[in-house]
């Protein structure tokens, strides 16, 4: 990251207002995420049956659950547990996929024609199914929710990542970094890593809205985030039940879920438009590598 | 002569009801209903003695209107029947929501109509035991047909009790025995004597026998002459829909579509006549959709789609969906409410901690809020506990003003709570792991906020449901949820209340020997008033003086049922009871 | 595109549908919690004896060695049996499947359809109007299809159905020849969200597809040629652009599969999906292993087969090692 390269984000970034509200929105989600303890009026775990089902109003911002508790207070805490599942099984799956899809394509050979097979037989794989075995296995947790929700996005990370490698190595820097005797760990490291990457974190941003969602579609079928801490989709689940009767009990958490997760996407479509002049391959080839695994 | 007895208990119990209705149920629940929020009241069920209570008087409208035929009723069911529709494998409510309909409410023996707590004829005319009872003779009726004509005999009674108590054998391949295998007792032999009748002889003295065998999950549906021919022929695991659903109840089979509906035709042979003499049943048939999402099965019923809901749990109304039913269809709809689960928490007092000290759990049993929890756990409809229930027999009316239990207010219990917990040396509180199945994690949410208080941190341990069968009958865990279903006889409680090494579901793991004794002396006890004495006592100790289990409300189950449909029995408890739906007719003209 | 190639990415798909199978099997295996004692507790509701559970295990196999467990359930795989009988329901997976694979299949197709026949035209607007009005409104529309679950719409739109016209859904399913309406009735709500949630992705490549396609030097050519617009687009662009769009087509399938589930147990369809789930949950080993072999090679073929249609799409590209390595000699 270079000053020329921030110009450059900026300079779009002018010409692009909606991505740059986006920005600014998932700032402020973020940091209300972040210091959700500072910011709720009430513990997320603090119940007052009496007042339970309450609509938004004087008692509470946003109105009460099932249980009495603040929604407001939930949502914010919500948050973060939401925020740190999409984030973090974004991360691993991203790291997980790029370590298979460079190791793969540098490799090449047969080694490289199985891992790819074997990508392909799970590329597609529902989430749900993945999600089921982890979370069987290991029982309902934030972290098995991760760790299904990573798995499941590997193997997209892994196509990505090595096409982009496989465009790297065809193109000059790694025949010339050979020439000059460079060894194969420097070559990976800093020649493959580096341009494979950009691709990959542009995907990766879109990717966290899917995970977003995916979170929410875990805690439908009961798989999600164990209560009694609140997160965005164990909200939405619980509260379908009141449908009619509250529904700001799914509406707020569906607002702020959807709310975050568009901005990831307008954001992700930006930092594309924004890394595609940088990545130094043929254009043809970039614009098939990129949009290969949307 | 046992009718009689019967007939009395009901009546002292009804008396006393009365005197206890008028003060002591309302109050905690109307307490309840004050406390709740602008959001749709809770209808608590306060018992109005003005109206017949449900099941005393079983069929509804009877006076009124008599019965047409014709008509297909439409209900949803919960989800597709498993196991394929084998009553011996499976006793899912999915299952026998269906199953009533082909293979009857019962076997030998079914629940009264009228009375849940009694044993009626059904398959059997009439019965004699011996004075020890331990030989009991059933004579059996001689119209009953199997769907396809055959003629139902002794020697399909003597088969289906090898089946379910010894499973199949041969050439090294194995059947499993019935699930209720344990629950029939033992069962020295079953023969088929001459007249028609059926001798069982059991290995030891059981006067309840009747109450055993009327348990409506005990249903034939394995007819020899078409089951016997596919085990000899090594098909160890076939299925009564492997058969065809041949069974002798009101309906026959017609179609199952897998996911989408079961289909049941009126059976036209069936031997079962109402009580001016009209064969049964009166409808043409009953279609059972599957809709597995409550919300959708709300929408359908309230479009006019459905003419019944579905039972069990989930898809039973919570007050809050009950609001939607009364705005949109308002007196066309009816709720019919049956006694359901019980909400506790249960120690195991196999394990080391601090709940080995009895103040420490008598102060917890103090310390919870039961009215809180029946708008937020039991979706609205639920009595707390013990405490006045639909009228069975041994559901101690007395209970409700036992001293130390459930009548002080809150507050003062909750003194005394921390007392007990300061006393035992837990001022500070501890933590305490707490078994949570799946889908039923609000009670454990409730009960962790409502222990914090006390001091008592509430580790919530979430099990999905594959494990869940497995974590509950181990000893890794320090209290448990604990849900199951049992005989409604003191009797049938020894599955869930005795000691570990006999009962390994049991709730609370306990070796206390004092609680065989009891479960002893009630098998022994002669006597009606003697049986409910010693039950009496038995909960006293189980629930008060060592507190092994927390009761602390029991859910009402209530399903909808739209105004036309009528003839419908309602039983006070166990939803898998009556569901063979003889009995109930269309009203057209209301349609 | 060579034939040698062709058949050796064919003869691939068996081992790795093994494979996968074997992961699978072993996933199980190791599993905790016993499907025994689920089948006989109906659900949690009831107790039953150690012994009979014992016995049920017997009769179902489950003691056997786990080389005679994963070796009946393959032969019962190879000899059309899809696996034998499901351990939970005790019918055959055979019949499970023939039910239940139409209706998602179905569903799949519809959707894919829907989205081709709406979504790539708006792409192509959308790209053809890059920055102006049309542009933005047709993202606007699609890109909450990626944001919003899709099982809270549905709830909302069944809610919604029954406040405002006091209609739902059919709840009992028909195939599309038996009773048209019906099942057309019954499956344009899950169809509707789900080409929402499809077409989100398909609208931005085809847009991002054209315009890259746009930019090149040879439409410049045709368009100063005078070539009318339509001509241009639908001729030129829109065929070179195709590559991507038939990617992601292929890429969105398995989340497609996905997407049904949910919505197919809300609806009331008796698809596949909420089976799987399920049936995992229940530890029914043998459903579970089949239907993930059967996925398994669903997606492998589906690959297979966009990789051919990308290969008629654009000869240039090579296939040596795939067509990742768009661009290679």
């Amino acid at each position: 990251m270079n000053t020329a390269f921030l110009i450059h984000v900026l300079a779009l970034g002018r010409i692009r207002p909606v991505a740059m509200i986006a920005a600014f929105v998932l700032l402020v989600i973020v940091f209300a995420a972040l210091f959700a303890g500072v910011i709720a009026p009430d513990d997320p775990l603090a119940q007052d049956t009496p007042h339970r089902l309450q609509s938004p109003g004087d008692g509470y911002l946003l109105g009460s659950d099932n249980f009495g508790r603040d929604v407001f207070s939930r949502t914010l805490h919500g948050g973060r547990t939401a925020l740190t599942i999409a984030l973090a099984s974004v991360a691993l799956g991203t790291a997980i996929g790029t370590v298979i899809g460079l190791a793969s394509a540098y490799r090449g050979g047969w080694v490289d024609l199985l891992v790819q097979r074997v990508v392909d037989a799970f590329f597609g794989f529902p989430l749900m199914v993945l999600a089921v075995v982890i979370v069987a296995t290991f029982g309902p947790s934030a972290t098995t929710v991760i760790a299904a929700i990573a798995v499941a996005l590997a193997p997209q990370v892994a196509r990505l990542s090595r096409s982009s490698a496989l465009s790297v190595r065809a193109s000059g820097h790694i025949v010339a970094a050979h020439s000059i005797g460079a060894s194969s760990t420097r070559i990976l490291f800093r020649h493959f890593l580096p341009h494979s990457l950009g691709p990959v974190l542009a995907y990766a941003t879109g990717f966290v809205a899917t995970a977003l969602v995916a979170e929410a579609a875990l805690s439908f079928l009961g798989l999600g985030v164990p209560p009694p801490d609140p997160s965005w989709g164990g909200m939405l689940a619980d509260g379908r039940e009141f449908l009619e009767v509250a529904p700001w009990l799914t509406l707020v958490p569906a607002v702020a879920l959807s709310v975050t997760a568009l901005c990831f996407v307008v954001l992700g479509d930006f930092l594309r438009d924004v890394l595609d002049p940088t990545v130094s391959v043929p254009i043809h080839e970039s614009a098939s590598t990129q949009e290969l695994v949307e | 002569m046992r009718h009689r007895i019967a007939a009395a208990l009901i009546v002292c119990t009804l008396a006393i009801a009365l005197a206890c209705t008028s003060d002591a149920i309302d109050s905690p629940l109307d307490a309840a209903a004050t406390n709740q929020s602008p959001a749709p009241s809770p209808t608590t069920t306060t018992l109005n003695l003005d109206e017949p209570l449900p099941g005393v008087t079983g069929i509804e409208d009877r006076s009124d209107l008599s019965p047409k035929y014709g008509d297909v009723l439409v209900l949803a069911n919960r989800g597709d029947p498993p196991s394929g529709f084998d009553p011996m494998r499976t006793s899912s409510i999915a299952l026998h929501h269906v199953a009533g309909t082909f293979f009857g409410p019962g076997n030998l023996v079914k629940r009264c109509r009228g009375n849940l707590y009694l044993a009626c004829p059904y398959l059997a005319t009439s019965w004699v035991s011996n004075p020890g009872f331990t030989e009991w003779t059933f004579t059996l009726r001689d119209d009953a047909l199997w769907h396809d004509g055959t003629p139902f005999t002794p020697e399909d009674v003597v088969f289906w009790f090898d089946l379910s108590l010894n499973g199949y054998k041969l050439d090294g391949k194995v059947r499993a025995p019935a699930y209720f295998k344990g629950d029939l007792g033992d069962i020295r032999s079953v023969e088929a004597l001459p007249a028609n009748r059926v001798k069982i002889t059991l290995g030891a003295r059981n006067k309840f026998f009747l109450d055993v065998l009327a348990n409506p999950r005990l249903k034939f549906a394995h007819p020899k002459h078409l089951m016997e021919p596919r085990l000899l022929d090594g098909d160890m695991s076939v299925s009564p829909l492997d058969i065809g659903l041949v069974g002798l109840g009101p309906f026959v089979f017609e179609d199952y579509q897998r996911g989408t509906q079961v289909q049941v035709r009126r059976f036209d042979d069936y031997f079962e006549v109402d009580d001016v003499g009209n064969p049964l049943p009166y409808l043409d048939g009953i279609d059972y959709i599957v809709v597995k999402e409550p919300a959708a099965m709300d929408a359908a019923f309230r479009s006019g789609r459905l003419d019944g809901g579905a039972r069990g749990f989930g898809h039973y109304l919570t007050t809050e969906r009950k609001q939607g039913y009364i705005d949109d269809l308002g007196d066309d709809v009816y709720y019919a409410e049956i006694e359901g689960g019980m909400f506790r928490l249960a120690f195991n007092m196999l394990k080391d901690g601090p709940w080995q000290d009895p103040r420490v759990r008598r102060a917890i049993a103090l310390w919870v809020d039961r009215e809180a929890s029946i708008p937020v756990v039991l979706g609205g409809f639920g009595w707390t506990t013990p405490s006045l229930g639909p009228p069975n027999p041994f559901k101690d009316k007395a209970f409700v003003v036992w001293p130390t239990f459930d009548t002080e207010p809150l507050a003062e219990r909750r003194v005394e709570a921390k007392r007990l917990m300061a006393e035992a040396g837990h001022a500070d509180g501890f933590s305490m792991g707490h078994l949570c199945r799946a889908r039923q994690t609000p009670g454990c949410e409730l009960l962790q906020a409502q222990l914090k208080e006390l001091g008592v941190d509430l580790r919530i341990q979430v099990i999905d449901e594959g494990e869940w069968n497995r974590a509950r009958v181990s000893l890794d865990f320090d209290s448990q949820q604990g849900r199951l279903s049992v005989l409604p006889i003191p009797e049938g409680t020894e599955g869930v209340y005795g000691v570990y090494s006999q009962s390994p579901d049991s709730y609370a793991k306990h070796e206390d020997p004092q609680v065989s004794e009891f479960y002893r002396l009630l098998r022994e006890a002669t006597l009606p008033e003697r049986r409910l004495d010693i039950w009496r006592r038995l909960q006293e100790y189980i629930f008060v003086e060592q507190t092994y289990v927390v009761t602390i409300a029991e859910a009402i189950y209530v399903a909808p049922y739209r105004s036309y449909v009528k003839g419908l029995i309602v039983p006070p408890e166990d939803g898998h009871s009556n569901t063979d739906f003889a009995t109930v007719w269309i009203d057209q003209d209301e349609k | 595109m060579t034939i040698s190639y062709l058949l050796s990415r064919l003869a691939l798909i068996v081992p790795t549908a093994l494979l996968a199978s074997m992961i699978v099997f072993g996933i199980m295996r190791v599993l905790p919690g016993d499907v025994a004692a689920t089948i006989l507790s109906g659900g949690g509701e009831t107790t039953h004896s150690p012994e009979v559970r014992e016995a049920l295990r017997e009769e179902l196999g489950l003691n056997d060695h786990w080389v005679r467990q994963y070796g009946s359930w393959l032969w019962g795989v190879v000899n059309g049996q899809f696996g034998g009988d499901s351990l939970v329901d005790n019918q055959s997976i055979r019949s499970q499947i023939a039910r239940q694979l139409p209706v998602t299949g179905l569903l799949a197709l519809y959707t894919l359809a829907a989205s081709i026949l709406i979504w790539v035209p708006l792409g192509i607007i959308a790209s053809w109007q890059r920055d102006k009005w049309p542009d933005y409104l047709i993202r606007l529309i699609a890109l909450p299809g990626q944001a919003v679950p899709s099982f809270l719409l549905a709830l909302l739109a069944i809610l919604s159905l029954l406040l405002l016209f006091g209609w739902s859904p059919p709840i009992v399913y028909t195939g599309p020849l038996d009773d048209p309406w019906n099942h057309t009735l019954m499956v344009f709500w899950p169809v509707l969200l789900l080409t929402w949630e499809f077409g989100s992705h398909i609208v931005r490549v085809t847009r991002s597809s054209m315009l890259e396609t746009l930019s090149q030097p040879y439409i410049t050519v045709a368009t100063a040629k005078g070539l009318p617009t339509r001509a241009v687009l639908l001729g030129h662009a829109l065929r070179n652009a195709l590559l991507p769009i038939i990617t992601v087509l292929g890429v969105q399938f398995g989340a497609l599969l996905g997407g049904t589930l949910i919505l197919e147990s809300i609806f009331g369809l008796p698809g596949i999906g909420r089976g799987l789930v399920d049936a995992a949950l229940a530890r029914d080993f043998p459903v579970v292993q089949s239907l993930v072999t059967m996925l398994v090679v669903a997606m492998l073929l589906v690959n297979l087969l966009l990789d051919l249609a990308y290969a008629r799409a654009d000869p240039s590209v090579s296939f040596t090692s795939s067509r990742s390595t768009a661009g290679t000699s």
